[in-house]
């Protein structure tokens, strides 16, 4: 009986040792959380492949302290920079340089230096390990950078203490202006690719320590590269073309009064005709609501033809946005950043399968199309006031 | 050790109407919506996955009907009585190997997925045995507790993946669904394959009827139970659909899991919302692979009858452990999984002909 009881708790001993543990256990201190990622050349090349250079910025939670403070001298990051000729032996030669493993699964930020982005079939090799790993999330967001990316992963942001949270709030800030697009996640860039069509990335740069996220880099869908990019201005016309605002400011000018437009938001009604490929009709009408921000001079705007003169002139501003844009689209990039490619594939499939290879690339059907824009303009309201200054006495 | 008995052996058909679908969401749920968006254009798969749907619903309603109309009767006596004696040992021990292959498939599967998602350094040998472990044990006990633990885990896992569609919906696109039906037929056709292939598991009404109480509510019941994997798929395949577009889709290794990762609970409350989905998941995984096994050992315990059936499971267990080992990569495994998922469809069906036919022939009048 005895000898039957020690040999029953005896099992039961070796099963709740045997038995309980985790083949795979890292402890939280060890996991060193990289939260943003930056790609930039490496200066020396060694052998005939590109030599990469991959900034990874982990975490160091002692560093992040209260909200009040506290006297914590810490850097609540650490940068560190490997370099290689593909990102995963990158990543390896990385574990020799820091005590922590680095561990993806919060990354919020890709950056990748123009340089890079601007060489010819590698652009889609360096994302693959991103959207291959099972530890990278499709949500994080790409951004292109002027110069060294890096550099932006080492700014000293207020008040945030993260440069990469900096960044990644300011993304998200685009509902306020028309010369950013919105985030662009790694998820898309996977879609983009996929489907060869161009697109395009957000911007940033940094001048004198300051971030600068405006204006947009395209990229090349067949040939996989960066070949131009639009400034904030040529930006807010492919924004409104696209009807992607969410907000923004229009300046422009009646009867040299100089006046702000804010948007409230715009919607794009775009027609394709495609019944002769080679010379298709698009017609890009763009809806327009928001208010009169601010106004100098001092006439009344209860005044209806003068609010619809001012209608009018926002109108003609946006269409000349627009039109700047659509341009430049044409006649010098010759590729289709406004997504009509989507359109005719959703509306005329048949037709589309036909002028796949020639829409972009070969014959190039965007770049003959006429494409013709309008805007209309709804003021909504004026503000709290009239007019902010009395009329001079004539 | 004492084991906890039931009053009886028995389950109301409830318990049949959920065991349906906790059989048929497996693995499949992970992987079906690249296969079907390889092969239709934009969202179109949604009508191979209705018609597929209506398919096996009309096969499960035949399965049913054919073993209610045998109350109390295994399925080798019926089918005995129907087809001889030595023709239906051959069909139960045809069924016992199919389902021990289906229970293969889902532990090498569930293992290959954990190791990529969760287990990095675990050796698959390792998560396949612990996994299978706890599968045994599971079989080893009551059947009719088996059937009655579906019931608990289902409705978790229903609005688990009910969540998942919710909190995905803010990254939704409709343009994704665009254009509509323009798939060709054969693009159809080979989309219905995939489709009827992720609804084999109406199989288990051959074994688990008679141990119903009421077995005239059967058919109506295991009806409404096959419509819950059918409506499930159609939202998920939609949705992923939405989110990632066609292309994206077809190109992704297991959907569905990039649909749950890419969650984001509003307010940044919860993030990984990926862990609740992988536990969850595990279980469906669980239940299928349990009712396989089980369903296994029934069919052997019926033409073995003297043999214990703890006998039968410790011999089987090794067996299926060391088969579903021996894949040797993802490739391997998948066209394993192809040739199981034909195999199942193809026998289930030919066997429901087979006895409704010679049944008619021979004038076998169904007893009740």
């Amino acid at each position: 009986m005895v000898k039957q009881k020690l040999i029953q708790i005896t099992t039961y001993f070796l099963m709740v040792i045997l038995l309980t543990g985790c083949w795979d256990q890292i402890s939280i201190e060890e996991h060193g959380f990289v939260v943003g990622s930056a790609i930039d050349k490496a200066n020396d090349y060694s052998d005939e492949n590109m030599n990469l250079s991959l900034t990874n910025q982990i975490v160091s939670p002692a560093g992040l302290g209260t909200p009040a403070g506290g006297g914590n001298n810490k850097s609540p990051f650490v940068n560190v920079t490997a370099t290689g000729t593909s990102i995963f032996t990158i990543n390896r030669n990385m574990v020799q340089e820091i005590s922590r493993a680095p561990f993806y699964e919060h990354v919020r930020l890709l950056i990748v230096s123009e340089e890079v982005a601007r060489e010819p079939e590698i652009f889609a090799s360096i994302l693959d390990i991103f959207i291959r790993d099972q530890e990278m999330r499709r949500g994080i967001k790409i951004m292109i950078a002027k110069n060294k990316a890096k550099e932006l992963l080492e700014i000293k942001p207020e008040p945030e203490q993260l440069p990469v949270r900096y960044l990644d709030m300011i993304s998200d800030n685009n509902y306020k202006s028309i010369d950013m697009i919105d985030p662009v996640t790694l998820g898309n860039v996977h879609d983009f690719l996929l489907n060869n069509k161009s697109y395009v990335l957000p911007k940033i740069s940094l001048s004198e320590n300051e971030v600068d996220y405006k204006g947009a880099a395209v990229f090349h869908g067949l040939n996989d590269n960066m070949v131009a990019e639009l400034t904030a201005q040529e930006t807010k016309g492919m924004n409104l073309v696209k009807g992607d605002v969410n907000g923004g400011v229009i300046k422009f000018k009646v009867e040299d009064h100089v006046m702000t437009f804010e948007l409230e938001g715009a919607k794009s009604k775009i027609k394709i005709d495609p019944k002769d490929p080679k010379n298709m009709d698009i017609s890009v009408n763009v809806e327009v609501e928001g208010r009169l921000a601010e106004m100098y001079g001092s006439k009344t705007l209860l005044d209806p033809s003068y609010l619809s003169k001012i209608e009018e002139k926002v109108a003609k501003k946006i269409e000349k946005l627009a039109n700047q844009t659509i341009d430049k689209a044409q006649k010098e990039m010759k590729l289709d950043i406004f997504d009509f490619d989507k359109i005719l594939k959703q509306k005329h499939y048949s037709i589309w399968k036909r002028i796949k290879k020639d829409w972009e690339d070969g014959e190039n059907y965007f770049a003959n199309s006429r494409i013709d824009v309008s805007a209309d303009v709804q003021i909504r309201e004026t503000g709290a006031t009239n007019r902010a200054k009395g009329k001079r006495h004539e | 050790m004492k084991r906890f008995k039931h009053a009886d052996e028995l389950i109301s058909e409830r318990e049949i109407m959920i065991a349906i679908p906790s059989f048929v969401i497996g693995v499949g749920v992970l992987t079906f919506s690249k296969d079907m968006a390889a092969v239709t254009i934009a969202a179109d798969g949604w009508i191979p996955i209705l018609i597929g749907g209506i398919i096996a619903i009309m096969i499960t309603w035949i399965v049913a009907k054919l073993a209610s109309s045998f109350p109390n009767q295994t399925f080798l006596s019926y089918a005995s009585c129907i087809v001889t004696k030595p023709v239906a040992l051959v069909l139960t021990f045809l069924f016992a190997v199919i389902a021990s292959q289906l229970a293969v498939l889902q532990i090498r599967e569930i293992a290959d997925i954990s190791k990529q998602y969760i287990f990095d350094r675990t050796p698959v040998e390792v998560i396949a045995l612990t996994f299978l472990l706890v599968v045994v044990y599971a079989v080893a006990g009551s059947r009719v507790g088996l059937l009655r633990l579906n019931m608990m885990f289902f409705p978790i896992i229903l609005v688990i993946s009910l969540l998942v569609i919710v909190f995905s919906l803010n990254r939704f696109e409709w343009n994704h669904l665009f254009p509509m039906l323009e798939t060709d037929f054969t693009g159809y056709m080979k989309g219905l394959r995939s489709a009827i292939f992720s609804y084999v598991g109406f199989g288990i009404l051959w074994f688990y009827t008679v141990l119903v109480k009421k077995p005239k509510k059967v058919p109506k019941k295991a009806v409404i139970g096959m419509c819950i994997p059918v409506g499930l798929y159609l939202f998920i395949y939609v949705s992923i659909i939405g989110v990632f577009g066609n292309a994206v889709t077809s190109n992704l290794l297991f959907p569905t899991i990039e649909l749950a990762k890419g969650v984001e609970i509003p307010g940044e409350i919860f993030e990984r919302f990926e862990s609740v989905f992988f536990t969850i998941w595990i279980m469906a995984i669980f239940n299928t692979t349990a009712m396989a096994l089980d369903i296994c050992v029934f069919a052997l315990n019926s033409i073995f009858k003297n043999v214990q059936k703890y006998k039968i499971l410790f011999v089987l267990s090794p067996l299926v452990y060391a088969n579903a080992m021996y894949p040797q990569d993802l490739i391997e495994v998948y066209t394993y999984g192809t040739i199981v998922g034909y195999i199942t469809f193809g026998y289930t069906v030919f066997v429901a002909l087979l006895l409704l036919v010679v049944g008619k022939l021979r004038g076998v009048k169904p007893i009740g």
